[in-house]
């Protein structure tokens, strides 16, 4: 009778087996066609397994409703915002981090147990000791005179930038003080250099073979460095993203 | 009901557009954090809609959502080390969606819950007899024959859901997009009259078997 089958037995019976497969496996098997007659024939008998195939299809295939389609949208757009701030982050502090660590862990393997590590450490005392003392002592430096060196990041992009419904006609940016030309870079989705320009001006005006370029890719990455007479980087903007969406799509 | 592809807000990609994959090992040949952060946040980019729509039906509403959905995207994110490229990465950031999902589901102690027609159909809890214990492993073969004979896949798929993986039925109605008027819970009722049934008749066929078997006995 169904009244002695408890709840926690229903579990039980659709609950994940040991001879099933784990979901990656059973997912990329589903994909090809599964070609092991014992996988196939354990898929076709294992309630679990029919479950997460079903789940998966859900997942990768979604039907929404305009109402879900919109809500999803608007998901999206934030994610959006939230993401990409926190990837950036955690890189840069990865690149500081792995950067330093290997350097000065290295150093200290090497002088490991030597009567250096402690002088080291001891040297490195005393300067930060003297800093302290020097700056709230000496005299303010003045440095007007010395010409202004621009750190990363601070050339502004004008556009194109975020989404586009054709391909752009012109590359813009604001000009910086002393550059005395600016190095254009477009790169592909991958990251991979696609065309590279070196102008007087702020912007470029887009020419034939760089549209058609363009145009093949949806989705691609600028950014504009300032360069000074000597060729020497001033300051570069950063890395815009770009997405052409056709009409329709 | 009218249904939109979401292929429809999401980037077309052109053949000349590396492949998550390709992407995945241009990122980690990348010396340049700041290109890398964009190859990265492309890669995910891509799957934004998906993971937001999945996590939209399983969580029920837009804010729990959101949430949810940037808890995947980031935890994915700082696994990305663990990817090794043994499947596609769109199946790997499903089973990091999935797990998150369930367990979200699990800390929020959505426990199955049946009302109405559901609750009138609940399953009484047995006791821990060994008998019964080991008579229900014995039958459980049987029972997941009878199982599959009687019910859809549809039934099936809810009841696994349901049972199995302890999504409340609100959330497998939206996930499988159940459209009839009680979604999961319809489907679990039917499913469970018709493994009543199903029981039934086996009972009955059983002490058809016995009553005969008793009569041979005497017979002799």
């Amino acid at each position: 009778m169904m009244s002695e089958i408890s709840n926690t037995e229903l579990e039980r019976l659709f609950g994940k087996t040991d001879s099933c497969p784990s979901i990656e496996k059973l997912i990329e098997s589903e994909k090809i066609g599964i070609s092991d007659p014992n996988t196939r024939s354990h898929v076709n008998h294992c309630l679990f397994c029919k479950t997460e195939l079903a789940s998966w299809r859900a997942f990768d295939h979604p039907q929404a409703t305009p109402r879900e389609a919109e809500i999803a949208n608007q998901i999206a757009g934030e994610l959006d915002g939230r993401i990409y701030p926190v990837i950036r982050g955690e890189m840069q502090a990865t690149r500081t981090k792995a950067s330093l660590l290997p350097w000065l862990g290295g150093w200290f393997r090497w002088k490991r147990g030597s009567a250096l590590s402690l002088a080291f450490v001891c040297s490195a005392l005393l300067v930060i000791s003297l800093q302290i003392q020097f700056r709230h002592s000496a005299p303010l430096v003045s440095h007007v005179d010395t010409p202004q060196t621009w750190r990363g990041d601070n050339l502004t992009i004008i556009a194109p930038a975020g989404s586009l419904h054709t391909v752009p006609n012109t590359f813009r940016w604001k000009s910086i003080p002393n550059a005395s030309q600016y190095e254009l870079r477009v790169l592909g989705v991958d990251g991979a250099e696609l065309w590279k320009k070196t102008t007087a001006s702020t912007d470029f005006i887009v020419d034939p073979d760089l549209k058609a370029l363009l145009a093949r890719h949806s989705v691609f990455f600028w950014r504009v460095a300032g360069l000074s007479s000597e060729g020497r980087k001033l300051a570069s903007s950063e890395l815009e993203r770009v997405e052409v969406r056709s009409n329709g799509e | 009901m009218l249904r939109c592809e979401l292929s429809n807000t999401e980037p077309i990609y052109s053949a000349t557009q590396a492949s998550d994959e390709e992407l995945i090992e241009r990122c980690r040949k990348e010396a340049d954090p700041e290109l890398r952060a964009s190859l990265v946040n492309e890669l995910f980019r891509r799957h934004y809609q998906k993971v937001s729509l999945w996590c939209l039906r399983l969580a029920g509403n837009q804010d729990l959502a959101a949430d949810w959905a940037q808890d995947v995207l980031l935890k994915a994110f700082r696994g990305l080390q663990s990817f090794k490229g043994g499947s596609k990465f769109s199946t790997w950031l499903y089973t990091v969606a999935r797990n998150h999902c369930y367990t979200q589901i699990a800390h929020m102690a959505c426990s199955p819950t049946m009302t109405g027609d559901a609750a009138e159909a609940s399953l009484t809890e047995s006791g821990d007899d060994p008998y019964q214990l080991l008579e229900r492993k014995q039958t459980k073969e049987y029972v997941m024959g009878l199982l599959a004979d009687s019910l859809d896949e549809t039934e099936l798929t809810v009841m696994s859901l349901h049972y199995a993986q302890g999504i409340p039925l609100d959330a497998v109605s939206r996930m499988l997009q159940l459209e009839n008027t009680s979604g999961a819970k319809a489907y679990i009722v039917s499913a469970k009259r018709k493994v009543t049934r199903a029981l039934e008749r086996a009972e009955s066929r059983f002490q058809d078997r016995r009553r005969r078997e008793q009569g041979d006995v005497r017979n002799q």
